[in-house]
């Protein structure tokens, strides 16, 4: 029979799980350049909520964990193309040779317009993910891995003397994919609309650039390569370009697995404190092995000699 | 994404006549070459010369048409120019065309050709007329009704220029009109916004082009059309002891 | 039946778990159960049981023995004191069911939720050898007549001498005797100062077959005082230590988020009907987690 049992039910497991939660944090930026437009992200997520479940056949269910978005925004610049007028070229009979124009340009260089509306109220998503809990020695003579996966995932510091550390080990992870609602599709092209014409005086002036130009809203679609829905233009921006569901799920994994532990038990073991400069009396802890049934989690382990 | 600041060229936008004696924004004079030589090229800005160079016409091979931005005259690339060490020089082919434009600015230019060998013999002087076998084009961007004159014989053209349609819009059209001596030919001609109008001098000429009937923009209520409120029966009692004038 | 239905958190250890950490406390902290004269704790060699000691407390330079004054020799004129040590050594637990420690017939049969305790005390003398006496006795014999001139002829003006330093004498060897006692006691929680600690708490003493009975029984008493007064509080062991201190992580992030937690005993008999309880060859402890915003 093993020395030590400690055992923490399922309500209290649920406390350490939702207080380990709330350190998670995600924020990323990106912009990628395309020539005639750059498309980027500025996000920040947090997560909420989830159900805890312990099973007995020894795993952890987490499910319905919500991703907050304290921010998703979508950075969209565009080159709006020369716009000029005249140019064009006409046969003339021989001896003079075919004459072209020159053209003369509205702006004195290609104007960008960029935008950058904040969708994080319009969508939400959840993760769930199951995993078994796991023990593991760590050794605070050994060097970290360079470079560092936990070096900005990682809550309290590292600790200076060995530890027996307890993770929770999700080995899949599902995320919700990123669905924009239709009207992100009307708030872009408006955002974008309205910030070309602003570059454009009113009036017949205004009638011919639009001319030129053929429309902004065709503008934008032709620049963008898009097609007619721009919300599930931008759900695949999200859910595959710039592959944002990845680096979250990679995230939250490494977060659980292997930057943050449950628990944590020092070995030696620390029974009596130090004391009018005797020192403190610590216990070796040996074998510490961590299973889950339905009801709560056990740890044992054993007293070294 | 870092904003470019850019300008808007409003002078493509302002009204005014457009005249072969001082060039603008939004026309063109083109110089045939007919003959090979050396020239000098002068341009001028409010009567001062900005700008001189060496053309050099009927080298094989050289280029038919060049065209020269007198905005950006301080700007020239280098490959445009000379083959020796003082002053720009460009080579052209014989029968080859040299066009000069203005690309930005409100600045009005003017442009003086001659025989490097022989000053006097001016090939153009564009402040006086065009010569006969150069053109002059203008690019029309207000919708409306425009005059052309030739101002020493009178003979006169009109030019009615359509709104663009976004659904049809093509760049770059440009219709020819002939100037034979005493009119022009074709007498009319319909453009679309943005388009240009070409003028072949057959003799020598002075063309100022005019807008004398602006197309309606859509944006003023038609005659006819006010929202009016007109009281029915007489009018009501004051509420108070003061009699009506009325 | 889950470990924690009764309470959020539960703590076990075996018998044989906590033999091993009494070793590991007996090694680590010798000076509590080693107790011997300033000479004797320069020459630990000398003392009746050889200390083993963690290699920690030799390079903390924690003393091996608590150093206590020397035995004095009652009415020496010139005081003398005798070296001398107490050890206490070989303390082995045994939990309800008792099955490896048979208590004597005194303490009777271990009770439910006790737990019996058997360990050696050792007293080492250092006694004067004969070639000592016949330096020390003209000195006594001297200022023994001396003191007693003062005292007959009270107006006599023989100036109060300094109390006199004490000779303690080296010695070569002690001469050593050890005792087999055996203790029953309980757990209990309590607190200290605002922590809650699990306490241990004597409740019979006996030392085997000593005679004549009242010195069995003076023996007794004094090793009551020394083990209730002296060596149980200083066992006392902080709550969050009973459960590995697991909670720790959890600790630390509440007090991020503002949240006070911490843990209190399961109470008795609301939620247990003991707590701590000695079960199974265990001591078990059962703990309950307490948020405050």
């Amino acid at each position: 029979m093993a020395h030590l049992t400690v055992a923490v039910s399922e309500a209290t497991f649920i406390r350490s799980f939702d207080l380990l939660k709330r350190n998670f944090v995600f924020q990323d930026s990106d912009l990628q350049d395309h020539g005639a437009f750059t498309l980027g992200y500025d996000v920040k997520m947090h997560l909420e909520g989830g159900q805890v479940d312990l099973r007995a056949d020894n795993t952890v269910q987490i499910k319905e964990l919500d991703i907050r978005w304290d921010r998703l925004k979508v950075i969209i610049g565009l080159d709006i193309p020369e716009i000029c007028v005249g140019g064009g070229c006409i046969n003339m009979p021989w001896p003079i040779p075919d004459i072209c124009l020159p053209k003369v340009c509205v702006f004195s260089g290609d104007p960008d317009v960029s935008i950058s509306p904040d969708f994080a109220s319009l969508v939400a998503q959840e993760i769930s993910f199951t995993g078994s809990l796991d023990a593991r020695y760590f050794d605070a003579s050994l060097p970290l891995p360079s470079p560092d996966p936990c070096s900005l995932l990682r809550i309290d510091p590292l600790p200076t003397n060995n530890q027996w550390q307890i993770f929770l080990d999700p080995q899949t992870l599902d995320i919700d994919l990123f669905d924009f609602p239709d009207i992100v599709g009307n708030l872009i092209e408006n955002a974008l609309t309205n910030a070309v014409t602003a570059l454009i005086p009113g009036g017949w002036v205004r009638d011919l650039i639009l001319a030129i130009i053929g429309g902004v809203a065709d503008l934008i679609r032709a620049i963008l390569d898009i097609p007619d829905d721009i919300q599930e233009w931008l759900s695949d921006l999200f859910n595959v370009s710039f592959g944002l569901l990845d680096f979250i799920a990679t995230l939250v994994l490494d977060f659980f697995a292997s930057c943050n532990p449950f628990y944590r038990v020092d070995d030696p073991f620390e029974i009596l404190p130090a004391s009018g400069g005797l020192i403190p009396v610590r216990a070796p802890i040996r074998n510490l092995s961590v299973r889950v049934d339905d009801l709560e989690m056990v740890v044992q382990a054993d007293v070294g000699a | 994404m870092p904003q470019k600041s850019v300008l808007l060229n409003r002078a493509i936008f302002s009204v005014r006549p457009y005249e072969s004696r001082a060039l603008t924004v939004l026309t063109t004079l083109f110089h045939h070459f007919s003959e090979a030589g050396s020239y000098e090229l002068f341009v001028r800005r409010g009567g001062a010369v900005i700008y001189r160079a060496a053309v050099l016409v009927g080298e094989a091979g050289a280029q038919q048409q060049l065209n020269l931005d007198l905005a950006t005259l301080a700007q020239e690339r280098p490959r445009d120019c000379c083959d020796h060490d003082h002053g720009p020089r460009y080579t052209l082919g014989v029968n080859s065309v040299m066009g000069f434009y203005v690309s930005q600015g409100t600045g009005a230019y003017s442009v003086e050709i001659a025989r490097t060998e022989h000053k006097e013999r001016r090939a153009l002087d564009s402040a006086a007329l065009i010569p006969a076998g150069d053109l002059f084009a203008v690019t029309l961007v207000r919708p409306g009704v425009y005059r052309a004159v030739e101002e020493q014989s009178g003979a006169e053209a009109q030019i009615r220029v359509a709104h663009p349609d976004p659904k049809s819009y093509r760049k770059g059209e440009v219709t020819l009109i002939t100037f034979g001596g005493k009119e022009f030919k074709p007498k009319r001609a319909e453009i679309v916004s943005g388009h240009s109008v070409l003028f072949r001098c057959e003799a020598p000429a002075r063309i100022r082009v005019e807008l004398v009937d602006a197309a309606e923009t859509g944006t003023r209520p038609k005659p006819g059309t006010r929202f009016t409120v007109r009281r029915s029966g007489p009018p009501a009692a004051p509420k108070s002891g003061k009699k009506s004038s009325g | 039946m889950a470990f924690t239905d009764r309470s959020d958190i539960y703590g076990a250890v075996h018998e044989e778990g906590l033999n091993r950490v009494v070793r590991h406390i007996m090694r680590q902290r010798p000076s509590l159960f080693n107790y011997a004269t300033p000479f004797l704790a320069q020459h630990p060699d000398l003392l009746c049981v050889p200390i083993e000691a963690a290699p920690e407390v030799f390079a903390a330079g924690n003393p091996l023995v608590t150093v206590q004054q020397p035995l004095p020799v009652l009415a020496a004129p010139q005081p003398v004191g005798l070296n001398y040590c107490v050890q206490f050594t070989d303390m082995e637990i045994d939990f309800h069911d008792s099955d490896t420690i048979k208590l004597p017939p005194e303490l009777g049969e271990l009770a439910p939720q006790r737990f019996a305790l058997r360990l050696k005390g050792c007293f080492g003398l250092g006694c004067l050898p004969d070639g000592y006496y016949s330096d020390l006795i003209p000195l006594e014999e001297v200022l023994a007549v001396t003191q007693a001139g003062r005292d007959s002829f009270s107006l006599s003006h023989v100036p109060e001498r300094q109390p006199r330093d004490p000779i303690i004498l080296p010695v070569r060897k002690l001469t050593c005797f050890c005792l087999e006692l055996f203790a029953v006691l309980h757990f209990e929680w309590g607190k200290i100062g605002k922590d809650d600690y699990l306490k241990v708490r004597l409740d019979g003493l006996e030392v085997v077959d000593l005679r004549p009975v009242e010195m069995e029984n003076i023996i007794e008493c004094y090793a009551e005082a020394v083990l209730r007064l002296g060596i149980l509080p200083r066992l006392s062991v902080k709550i969050e230590k009973m459960v590995l201190d697991i909670t720790s992580v959890l600790r630390q992030q509440g007090i991020a988020v503002g949240q006070q937690i911490s843990l209190q005993p399961a109470p008795v008999p609301a939620a247990v009907p003991n707590n701590p309880a000695i079960e199974d060859d265990q001591l078990k402890v059962f703990v309950n987690l307490v948020v405050t915003p």
